[in-house]
């Protein structure tokens, strides 16, 4: 309830500020005891640590920077930031309003052209008057460990939860995401009406979806040990409700959801939900059950618990639109929300990250900060799992197929609802019985490594997105621990393969960190990983790191002289970073006739690019010349030859060449896009490397479980 | 299995001495006017019986034949200055020929051409309205900041030879290449008859590259078979439009489509940007914008992760590619959806069809390669002119 301070609110909002991080589909460890939330009590949180920390600094701040503010008090929407907002009232007195809200942030186009290690991140939350005043603001900024973060934001995002204090007034709330590094912003204003704390007033708020529940993960701010438990804004629904704010549903099933009105007709249960699409046509019209009624803080205000079959659209973006009657019949309330339809197969499985920070104090910079549990318990494996994993590996070595498709099943199985624990129990028993092997044959692990490097890829193939995420956490589990107990360099080269194996595999939009992941974990085991060091060094490129490029292209280059690519890579950098005479020289062997087409293709076109740019293009003709010998029909090439007879007054000759480009003469792609994509031979060599271990690797599992067997057996 | 049978019944029904006429009459090109590139050659043949074959020759080399009307090829001539024998031969189901031959000429080069008569393309606007009925008293020119003399005048439908540069880049999966193929085809579709246009569709390489043509059949039977894949080599495909356009006579235009994002070329924009001042060419920009691309300022900024450029040089790029097209006296169109391309491509065809043409001999020209500012202005307040702003002395 909003508390007789004696603060003046005017000045001064009041704010508790929830922060979670919305986690890509990977796991992260086993969770510690907690105590779940009943429907008796309040959705009390109590304190658990045991996540992955996400290093996370805050500061508070008064205000925003001019620019920002023009910004947020602009009726200006839009911005390369994905922002989505929704507000609720919670609590109501003569005094004013407390508002909830829930922000979520895109976390692609947040990580969008971010360098460096570290990503700062600013919110402010505003709620302006139509005179352009300001009742009530919060604005918290706040730095990520990028190294850590990033695999949760590509795909996911970061939520805001917090409450604002506001005196009777009415308001727009808007809300301004920057990066303050890069200056990318996103600001939204926060659709429907805001309450006023003028009587009578009516309203219903936007549909509140919970986040899928699949999945909470803690975390613990340092020193936070004994903070007291926050009480969730949203606990007068019964349930600890973190409402998204662009929903996903799947269509074709039955969807539930609150809302939260005052002003309801009484002991209405008329309430019905319209389907539109994203123009604002209409595309369905559906009557929806009221299930549960329950008072809400808000004085005679009601959360109402409906639910309505979804009808099932094409995947897309749609508005969800609740209407009820008021009191006042010629008067319906309607709240809206956008949302994903998503396909009714879609496995769940976001996770949260949630870190509550208690009321702000009074004092600057005393921000102390409670975690929370999610639903998760302690984890152990499971026996029967154990058993029938190491059952089904008998079979890898003579029948790998039927061997997969067993171990495939088990998976399925063990995953029915793919919540955590689930999760978590299958790692551990897989993990269990790979441990049973290595204490036999260390050497073996290597076979179940590449179980689970194809069935990855078997995953991958059907879309099976859970299953595949549990066999990429898999290789990265057994390549990690085949390097550990095997202990020879040889055991360590296989397990960075494998490990650069998944990387490349995972190197596309929406996987791109958990693939330069991959990689690091690779160069950790072996730090002279072709694939791995030349996988990052074109990641860095990409990113405009280049400094950084050279500090893996270097010792490439260095341990193999026979990388053309890396060569290539390394003189093109060297360029960007020194300009000096050692990316020539470097540019001059990647031209020799060893070298694939590709390479020398680039290699003489970046040697001419520099003379032309310095205008010697005599020069630049004996060079391209001496290209087009080395590469006949070049596009680039020509194009540059015949620019360099333009500059040398021979527009003809020019002309000439010009004619003959073009028309498709057999390439599928040019040197310059090859040199775009990711580095692919390496990989391959990495591939088959792994590919002619495998029968070895087999034997030894056969080997080892033979002898775990008669162990077993012996026991007995 | 008719023909045949009448073939061989037709010497005894015909008068004893008569032969079966076959008159050939070629229609197209027309007689007297010079011939190149791609021509389309038809004929009439009149006969008393069915034609079997018409077989058509240029300068003695065959060319085509059509076995049923419309008896009509398109015959690729090259760009010389040359004369063309035309000889067509219709063969009638009885084995009677009959033939025509036409000779076009060559253009005669017997006058003095004042090879620095400089001409500007002029659209007038007011009120966003085109302005269509200024007439020669109401422009000033000022070139090196001298007032000019203007000596040519003239508005309307010009004939223009025009580079149309589509991007197929995986950037334009989907609607948006298909939009970009229509908007093009209907700009081909607007095309008059002495208009010639060249077709290039392009990636990070050239796709497909038509020859110059005023055949819109020619052009779109290329645009059949593109899908969108690889990356974007604008600047490289700027040039060579630019290139291409040197050797056409009159108006030359370039129509570019893309979202100007250049991420493959092995040329600069700024170095295109010394070919686009050479050539004066009109440079229209069709561009494909992310409506959540960040502005601040002047300075877009696409949001990309690339091998070959960072941040800056895409910003670099767009600037530079702007200014490029704003000297031509050309105009960037923004489309933000696929459904924009094809009005776009309509809206710089209605443009060219209204523009004025203003034609002077520049003063002190020196030769020298640098670079000389004009200035159109006119007397009437409230029109808007776009107009080329210099051109390379040399």
């Amino acid at each position: 309830m909003v508390s007789a301070s004696s603060r003046p609110l005017a000045v001064r909002a009041a704010a508790t500020i929830v922060l979670c991080l919305l986690a890509a589909v990977h796991a992260g460890r086993a969770q510690e005891p907690a105590k779940a939330p009943t429907a008796a009590q309040p959705a009390a949180l109590s304190p658990t640590p045991a996540a992955p920390q996400v290093v996370i600094h805050t500061r508070r701040r008064l205000g925003v920077p001019a620019r920002a503010a023009a910004l947020l008090l602009s009726g200006q929407q839009g911005g390369p930031l994905g922002v989505s907002a929704l507000a609720v009232p919670v609590a109501l007195a003569a005094s004013g309003v407390r508002l909830f809200f829930v922000v979520d942030v895109d976390g692609s186009s947040l990580l969008a052209g971010v360098e460096g290690p570290v990503l700062p991140v600013e919110i402010a939350v505003y709620a302006v008057n139509p005179q352009g005043g300001v009742g009530g603001s919060v604005t918290e900024a706040f730095t990520l460990d990028v190294d850590r973060a990033a695999e949760y934001l590509v795909g996911g995002g970061i939520k805001f939860l917090g409450t604002l204090d506001l005196p009777p007034a009415r308001y727009a709330l808007r809300v301004l995401v920057r990066n303050e590094k890069t200056g990318r912003f996103g600001v939204i204003e926060v659709p429907g009406a805001l309450p006023t704390g003028e009587e009578p007033f009516a309203f219903l708020s936007a549909p509140l979806v919970a986040e899928p529940a699949s999945a909470w993960l803690l975390a613990r701010e340092a020193g936070t040990e004994g903070a007291a438990a926050e009480v969730h804004p949203l606990s007068f629904l019964g349930e600890a409700t973190v409402p998204s704010t662009a929903p996903v549903l799947p269509g074709g099933t039955v969807t539930r959801l609150w809302v939260v009105g005052r002003g309801l007709a009484p002991g209405s249960t008329n309430v019905s939900v319209r389907v539109l699409d994203i123009g604002g046509r209409e595309l369905a019209k559906i009557p929806a059950a009221v299930v549960v009624r329950r008072e809400a803080p808000v004085a005679n205000a009601t959360a109402l618990r409906i639910e309505f079959p979804l009808p099932a659209f094409a995947p897309g973006q749609y508005t969800l639109e609740v209407s009820t009657p008021s009191m006042n019949p010629d008067i319906p309330l309607w709240g809206s929300t956008r949302f994903l339809m998503a396909e009714k197969s879609a496995a769940g499985g976001s996770q949260v990250w949630v870190r509550f920070a208690l009321p702000a104090s009074q004092e600057q910079g005393v921000r102390p900060a409670v975690a929370f549990v999610g639903k998760a318990g302690r984890v152990k494996a499971s026996p029967k799992i154990v058993a029938t994993y190491t059952s089904t590996l008998r079979a890898l070595p003579t029948d790998p197929a039927a061997a997969q498709a067993a171990v495939a099943e088990l998976e399925a199985a063990s995953l029915p609802t793919g919540k955590v624990a689930e999760w978590e129990t299958l790692v551990l028993s897989e993990t269990e019985a790979a441990n049973t092997v290595a204490a036999v044959r260390p050497d073996a692990v290597l076979a179940l490594v590449l179980l689970h490097s194809d069935l990855q890829r078997s995953y991958s193939l059907r879309k099976s997105y859970l299953l595949e995420a549990h066999a990429r956490r898999m290789i990265e589990e057994l390549a990690v621990l085949y390097a550990e107990k095997d202990k020879s360099p040889q055991a360590k080269i296989m397990a960075a393969n494998a490990l650069a194996n998944l990387g490349g595999s995972l190197q596309q939009p929406g996987t791109m960190v958990t693939s330069e992941r991959m990689f690091r974990r690779a160069l950790e085991l072996d730090p002279d990983n072709p694939a791995a060091l030349i996988a990052v060094a074109a990641t860095m490129e990409r990113i405009g790191q280049y400094k950084r490029a050279l500090t893996l292209l270097e010792p490439l280059v260095k341990a193999h002289p026979e990388n053309s690519e890396a060569r290539l890579r390394l003189a093109i950098n060297v360029a960007r970073v020194f300009s000096d005479r050692r990316s020539h020289d470097l540019l001059q062997v990647c031209t020799g006739p060893t070298n694939p087409e590709w390479v020398r293709a680039v290699a003489y076109q970046e040697l001419a690019s520099s003379l032309i740019q310095a205008e010697r293009f005599e020069q630049a003709e004996g060079l391209l010349r001496a290209g087009l010998t080395a590469v006949p029909g070049d596009e680039g090439l020509t194009m540059q030859l015949a620019y360099v007879l333009d500059r040398e007054r021979r527009p003809l000759e020019a002309q000439a060449l010009a004619k003959d480009v073009g028309g498709g003469k057999g390439v599928d792609v040019s040197p310059r896009f090859r040199y775009s994509e990711w580095p692919s031979e390496d990989l391959a060599r990495a591939r088959e490397a792994l590919k002619t271990s495998k029968a070895t690797a087999d034997q030894a599992l056969a080997a080892a479980l033979g002898a775990a067997g008669k162990a077993a057996g012996g026991a007995k | 299995m008719i023909a045949p049978l009448i073939a061989a019944l037709l010497p005894f029904l015909l008068p004893a001495g008569a032969t079966p006429q076959v008159a050939v009459t070629i229609t197209s090109p027309p007689a007297g006017y010079a011939a190149f590139g791609q021509v389309s050659v038809a004929v009439e043949v009149k006969a008393a019986e069915p034609v079997r074959r018409v077989v058509f020759f240029v300068d003695d080399r065959q060319v085509g034949s059509v076995s049923a009307p419309p008896f009509k090829i398109v015959a690729s001539l090259g760009d010389e200055n040359v004369e063309h024998r035309f000889r067509v031969v219709a063969t009638t189901a009885s084995g009677v020929t009959g033939e025509a031959t036409l000779l076009t000429p060559r253009i005669a080069v017997d006058q003095e051409v004042r090879f620095d008569l400089q001409q500007l393309y002029v659209s007038a606007r007011e009120n966003g309205q085109r302005v269509t009925d200024l007439k020669r008293e109401d422009f000033k020119v000022i070139d090196g900041g001298e007032d000019q003399e203007i000596t040519a005048f003239a508005r309307g439908d010009i004939p223009f030879a025009a580079v149309v540069l589509v991007d197929s880049s995986i950037s334009m999966q989907g609607e948006p290449l298909t939009a970009a193929l229509a908007g093009a085809q209907a700009f081909l579709g607007g095309m008059r008859p002495l208009d010639e246009v060249k077709l290039i569709v392009y990636c990070d390489h050239t796709i497909t590259a038509t020859p110059f043509t005023s055949v819109p059949e020619v052009l779109e039977a290329s645009l059949g078979s593109v899908t969108a894949h690889g990356g974007t080599a604008l600047a490289d495909h700027l040039y060579l439009g630019l290139k291409l356009l040197e050797q056409r006579q009159g108006r030359r235009v370039v129509v570019l489509l893309s979202d100007g994002v250049d991420s493959h070329s092995a040329l600069s924009v700024s170095e295109v940007l010394f070919k686009a001042r050479q050539s004066q060419a009109l440079i229209y920009w069709i561009r494909l914008e992310d409506p959540k691309q960040v502005v601040e300022g002047e300075e877009e900024l696409p949001p990309l992760f690339s091998a070959w450029h960072d941040k800056v040089w895409y910003r670099e790029t767009v600037r530079t590619l702007r200014g490029a097209v704003q000297e031509s006296g050309g105009t960037i169109t923004k489309v933000h959806q696929p459904s924009e391309i094809g009005p776009a491509f309509r809206g710089i065809l209605e443009e060219l069809r209204e523009q004025y043409v203003l034609g002077y001999y520049p003063r002190d020209l020196r030769h020298d390669g640098s670079w000389r500012k004009v200035k159109v202005k006119v007397e009437r307040s409230g029109v808007r002119l776009l107009a080329r702003e210099g051109y390379l002395d040399f």
